[in-house]
């Protein structure tokens, strides 16, 4: 059994069910994200978890106890919540302080214990501000602080780095992580950001509608979505409407090569595959050929929409210095079987 | 922030003006060596503040005026606090019935409230007490106080007091060191407003007060039905000094900003 773990947990409110049947275990010094578009109950699960939302149903156990129907006051768990909620009558010193002062802990050790976590989080030399004194990142790194000084067993983050803009949101990733990785605490994440879920965690938890869909290390989970909604919503990906016929994808009366699957004889199905693993070649070199109706660049990578028989095909393309091909270039699209993954049709799509 | 235009800047000046040209010609007028209320030309005086003091009520009506008020202010902050607390934090029933109970006052004449207090203290036989006296301007100052601190509540960030329960916190440690400051400045508004409107009161005051227990307004008020001369303005003069010293001292004490519009 893990260390934290979450059995057929659910929140119903009024007639509105926003947390289903929620099953999780997560390990001790795991890094989890919960990842999932605004209103899927990521909050709501998280706020289970800290106390203070009660659960409808299920259990929440921590280290072989059982903590559902324990105040938050008892837990000991570390929370950074989206707006920080730092106390603004208090400094920097202060707010990481409360935590200790609410143990007892004397005083020596108190302040020890806070200048060792504001040095953790490069805010040394801030202790004395107040929190409408300080940018963005550092409230949040003064929120991290104030959760893990008390050393908790669990640090809950519930979306710590929407509020940042996006070049500090990048540098703040890293800094989460090398925070975590030096304390070793068991950290669970709520993120709407799948690059952000991606980049720093062991393992990703996607929810959908209050259900938890797919569970994995997050290299698997974009190679290896495990609905229509993970594979669009983690990273870009072409779906393409097919029918499975004689062992294989054909779409426009082309076979498309793609994994193995065993499927009836004309079932609709979607072949999956993401815009680098498309090789882009001259006409008439691949599967099909198309039209670049528009290419982006975006620094290190192109972007192309192309026309095909098959539908809008999107291609991207590590930048090598030189000047790719241009809108209106004819050219050829393929794709390495494994590369290709059968997911069910979209929901109405025609067979 | 941008510049103002010239007619705003004008527009401004005219309202600061029509605000203060009562007060500098009442201040004026309380300098004059005259007995008549003039505005003194060739020469000031101190004798009509001279005369404030040797006046047998009205140094005693003053006091017990700032009394009245600081009680009735204290008084409606520690009621409203906890009312405004359990409106705006739980959902009872007469929740909405309570709230218009303490906002009440604010649409009842003080003259109607004046007549029936008049009444009711004759009949318990409380005319002329003190105690009654400060219920009576609890009852018309709660409104402000609820209001103020009522939006303080609202506006506040519910999450840094669930972070405070988090970091192992009682609801009373919530209260007392995260919930009360945060909501200070709308404490302090709340009593400062209601200070005010006790200090100021004269309607309802007429009729709850009684020979004992006379106040300022009501001493003034009585005083100018009878003659008018420039004593009225001298303590008019010294009242606008008092308030004025009274907000320096708190904004060098504490800012006044700090207090009334929060830290943000
Ligand atoms: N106290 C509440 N009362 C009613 N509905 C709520 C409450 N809290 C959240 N919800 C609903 O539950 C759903 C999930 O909310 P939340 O967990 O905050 O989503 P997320 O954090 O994933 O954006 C939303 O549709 C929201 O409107
Ligand atoms: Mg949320």
């Amino acid at each position: 059994m893990g260390f934290l773990t979450l059995q057929s947990l659910s929140k119903v409110f009024g007639d509105f069910t926003a947390v289903r049947d929620v099953d999780l275990s997560v390990a001790q010094g795991e890094f989890v994200s919960l990842l999932g578009p605004s209103g899927c109950g990521k909050t709501t699960t998280l706020q289970m978890i800290a106390g203070l939302v009660e659960p409808t149903k299920g259990t929440i156990t921590l280290d072989g106890r059982d903590i559902t129907r324990e105040k938050p006051s008892r837990r000991g768990l570390g929370i950074v919540f989206q707006s920080y909620a730092l106390f603004p009558h208090m400094t920097v010193a202060e707010n990481v302080a409360f935590g200790l002062e609410m143990r007892k802990v004397a005083r020596p050790e108190r302040d020890r214990r806070v200048s060792e976590m504001l040095g953790l989080v490069h805010l040394a030399s801030f202790a004395e501000r107040y929190p409408r004194q300080l940018s963005g990142g550092q409230r949040q790194r003064v929120a991290i602080a104030r959760a893990l000084v008390i050393q908790p067993p669990v640090l809950l983050l519930d979306e710590p780095l929407s509020n940042l803009d996006a070049k500090l949101r990048e540098e703040m990733q890293f800094e989460l992580r090398r925070i975590q990785r030096s304390v070793g605490t068991t950290t669970i994440m709520v993120t709407h950001d799948q690059a952000e879920a991606l980049s720093i965690s062991d393992r990703v938890v996607v929810m959908e509608q209050g259900r938890m869909t797919q569970i994995d290390a997050p290299y698997r989970l974009y190679e290896r979505p495990a609905t229509a909604f993970i594979s669009s919503f983690v990273g870009k990906m072409n779906r393409i409407e097919a029918v499975w016929r004689g062992g294989r994808a054909e779409a426009a009366g082309l076979g498309l090569p793609s994994e193995a699957a065993s499927l009836p004889d004309g079932a609709s199905i979607g072949v999956a595959v993401r815009p680098e693993k498309i090789l882009l070649g001259a006409a008439g070199q691949g599967l099909f050929d198309g039209t670049v109706t528009s290419r982006f660049f975006l620094g290190s990578y192109w972007l192309f929409n192309v026309e095909t028989p098959v539908g809008n095909v999107v291609v991207s393309l590590p930048n090598q210095g030189a000047e790719p091909v241009a809108e209106g270039a004819l050219v050829s699209l393929g794709w390495p079987p494994e590369s290709a993954s059968i997911v069910a049709a979209a929901a109405g799509a025609a067979a | 922030m941008h510049k103002n235009g010239p007619i705003a800047l004008l527009f401004h000046s005219l309202v600061v003006a029509f605000v203060l040209a009562p007060l500098v010609v009442v201040c004026l007028v309380a300098f004059t060596p005259e007995n008549t209320l003039s505005i003194p030309t060739t020469s000031f005086s101190l004798r009509w503040f001279a005369a404030i003091f040797q006046h047998p009520d009205f140094v005693p009506s003053f006091y017990n005026s700032l009394w009245l008020a600081t009680l009735a202010a204290t008084i409606s902050v520690a009621l409203a606090v906890p009312a405004a607390l359990a409106i705006d934090r739980y959902r009872f029933p007469g929740r909405d019935w309570l709230n218009g109970l303490f906002l009440s006052p604010l649409i009842i004449p003080h003259l109607v409230l004046g007549v029936a207090l008049l009444r009711l203290f004759a009949l318990i036989g409380a005319t002329g007490s003190f105690a009654w006296l400060v219920a009576s301007h609890v009852i018309i100052v709660t409104p402000y106080v609820m209001r103020l601190v009522m939006a303080a509540f609202t506006g506040m960030d519910r999450s840094a007091e669930q972070a405070a329960e988090t970091l192992g916190a009682s609801h009373w440690t919530v209260f007392r060191r995260i919930t009360a400051p945060m909501i200070l400045p709308g404490i302090t508004g709340g009593w400062l407003l209601a200070f005010i409107n006790s200090f100021d009161e004269l309607t309802m005051s007429i009729f709850v007060t009684s020979p004992q227990t006379v106040t300022l307004p009501v001493r003034m008020y009585m005083y100018a039905t009878e003659s008018i001369d420039p004593m009225m303005a001298a303590v008019s003069a010294l009242m606008i000094a008092l308030t004025a010293g009274a907000m320096l001292v708190l904004d060098r004490a504490f800012g006044l900003d700090k207090i009334l519009v929060g830290q943000k």
